[in-house]
């Protein structure tokens, strides 16, 4: 039993990264209609970024002096900045022109798999193969909850993907951004008649995206410290299917897919052998697709004739 | 000085001319009319005007400021709304909120006050939220304020989107077909509804539409075009019989 309620928390833990990752996979797929392929590699580069700021900040001791707890509390902000703004550095460079010239959504989405290409190898060419470790910005406390052990760093990163979700949704149901943000999935032509520019509702999903998954590459950085150039590919792959597992466009879908996908593993892993896997996570995705094509939260699509 | 002047627009797409050399204006308070059989060019004009196109010739000029060339968004923060030929409503969000959305066009949004939620935010929420509850009941919506637009019937949606347009506080309407397909009751609803409208808010009305039941209750004056020219100007009583109006609708008598 103990066991067992300790494998669930290594799966909150696991599925808080998975639920940061999709909630950018839904927002830009809920606005656009398009996946952003690039997504996990942007969450790579969030997690270098936070390399690169927090050792900046670490590094040259006697120049800022910043005690560990204030580089942390510098690092998550600077972070998701920074990572915003590759999110929209992507958008204008690669997808708006395409867009703008009328070329298939098919187009778009190929271009975004080249993006997150461009984004892993471009790395590589950058920094070079050998693998970066993020410094300790927290120091290891660990709880013992009835025999069961938590440390300070999960209880900050499931915190983290909750109160992310909930700022999310505040944000997509009850503002006026959020509410331009739904009505671009409808109907974008309606948009700027309204006084919008549609531009700017598309940066703030891009950016709002972002800078989620770069908070999601600090934590993830944070709890799994080594860094390498293809961290983003597969986790960016499994985070997307499980927010189409979720209900992509949907907001709770995300976090749900997220947290289920990550049980699923842990629990695999824990009972089975380890291979198993993702053989048995992603069996268990396919057959809930099976029953509900467009996911947990999905609305059932009826095509009228 | 006219609300609205357009000096001979020219629009062609690859090779298809489909509006030359057309000019109009109407003044402050005016309800005209643009008619024309399918395909005549009628909507490419609109979408000129309120900026979806950009003319391959010639200039619009609104209130006395150039506006071809400007993004739709802001040919809309000058005081221009516009309905759409197919419904363009936002579905998955309330009556209200749409409504709520339109409001955006007068009010602006500043990202940081909606951030921190200053007094200035909630002063601005309150407007809007009061303007689209007014328009709501003028409009005779209020019981529908918090349905979908989907779950309406046809005739509602199309009064949804004309309140929508309203809310932006516009003093040009462009509406495109407002009552194609709408019953015969809905009709007359829609009639009472754009004449109440026109006389309270004191705006000018531009409207294409096919039913002459509605363009003779409404406009003061009509244009015609066919295949993107002009062919004929004048009250709808002297359209109706204008020789020229009729055999681009019907065709030529000599087959």
């Amino acid at each position: 039993m103990e066991f067992f309620l300790q494998q669930c928390v290594n799966a909150l833990q696991w599925g808080s990264f998975y639920a940061l990752i999709a909630l950018g996979y839904t927002l830009v797929y809920g606005v656009l209609r398009l996946i952003n392929f690039a997504h996990g590699d942007v969450f790579m580069v969030g997690a270098y970024l936070a390399f690169f700021v927090s050792t900046g900040l670490l590094a040259p001791e006697g120049m800022f002096g910043f005690s560990r707890e204030i580089v942390l509390i510098l690092t998550i902000p600077l972070t998701m900045i920074l990572t915003s703004m590759v999110g929209v550095t992507l958008e204008r460079v690669a997808y708006r022109p395409l867009m703008r010239k009328g070329a298939h959504r098919l187009y778009v989405v190929i271009t975004a798999l080249m993006c997150g290409l461009i984004l892993e190898n471009g790395n590589l060419a950058l920094l070079g193969a050998s693998r970066r470790t993020l410094p300790t910005l927290l120091d290891k406390t660990v709880y013992n909850i009835g025999g069961i052990a938590v440390t300070n760093l999960k209880l900050l990163v499931v915190f983290t993907a909750v109160l992310v979700f909930f700022a999310l949704y505040f944000i997509v149901t009850r503002t006026r951004m959020g509410m331009a943000m739904r009505a671009v999935s409808w109907d974008r032509f309606a948009l700027p008649l309204m006084g919008i520019p549609l531009e700017q509702v598309v940066v703030f999903t891009f950016a709002l995206g972002s800078s989620i998954a770069g908070l999601g590459g600090l934590l993830f950085a944070m709890s799994y410290p080594v860094l390498d150039p293809y961290m983003g590919a597969m986790t960016g792959w499994k985070a997307f299917i499980a927010a189409v597992v979720g209900g992509i466009g949907d907001v709770r879908g995300a976090f749900v897919g997220g947290f289920l996908l990550a049980f699923v593993e842990i629990m695999v892993a824990a009972f089975l052998p380890s291979t198993f896997r993702d053989l048995f996570a992603f069996s268990v995705l396919l057959f809930i697709l099976w029953q509900r094509p467009t996911g947990i939260f999905g609305k059932p699509l009826t095509t009228k004739i | 000085m006219p609300l609205l002047k357009i000096f001979s627009l020219t629009q062609r797409f690859g090779g298809l001319q489909a509006l030359s050399d057309f000019s109009f204006q109407m003044e402050e308070h005016e309800l005209v009319g643009l008619i024309g059989p399918n395909g005549a060019g009628k909507t490419t004009v609109f979408n000129i005007v309120s900026g979806f196109y950009k003319p391959t010739e010639g200039s619009v000029v609104f209130d006395r400021k150039q506006i071809n060339g400007l993004k739709p968004h802001q040919i809309t923060a000058l005081g221009m709304a516009r309905t759409f030929q197919n419904i363009r409503l936002w579905n998955n969000l309330t009556v209200m909120d749409n409504l709520r959305l339109a409001g955006y066009a007068w009010l602006g949004y500043n990202f940081w006050s909606a951030i921190l939620r200053t007094k200035r935010y909630w002063q601005a929420e309150k407007d809007i939220d009061n303007h689209a509850r007014e328009i709501l009941e003028i409009m005779e919506l209020t019981d529908y304020a918090e349905e979908f637009p989907k779950n309406l019937p046809y005739g509602l949606q199309r009064r949804v989107e004309l309140a929508r347009a309203l809310v932006s506080k516009p003093r040009l309407l462009l509406l495109d077909e407002p009552a194609a397909g709408l019953n015969s009751a809905d009709v007359d609803d829609l009639i009472r509804h754009i004449r109440w409208i026109h006389d309270k808010f004191k705006l000018s009305i531009w409207m294409i539409e096919h039913q002459m039941k509605v363009v003779t209750a409404l406009c003061q004056r009509l244009t015609v075009i066919d295949f993107g020219c002009i062919i004929a100007t004048g009250t709808p009583e002297e359209i109706q019989n204008n020789p020229s109006v009729i055999k681009a609708y019907l065709g030529d008598e000599t087959l």
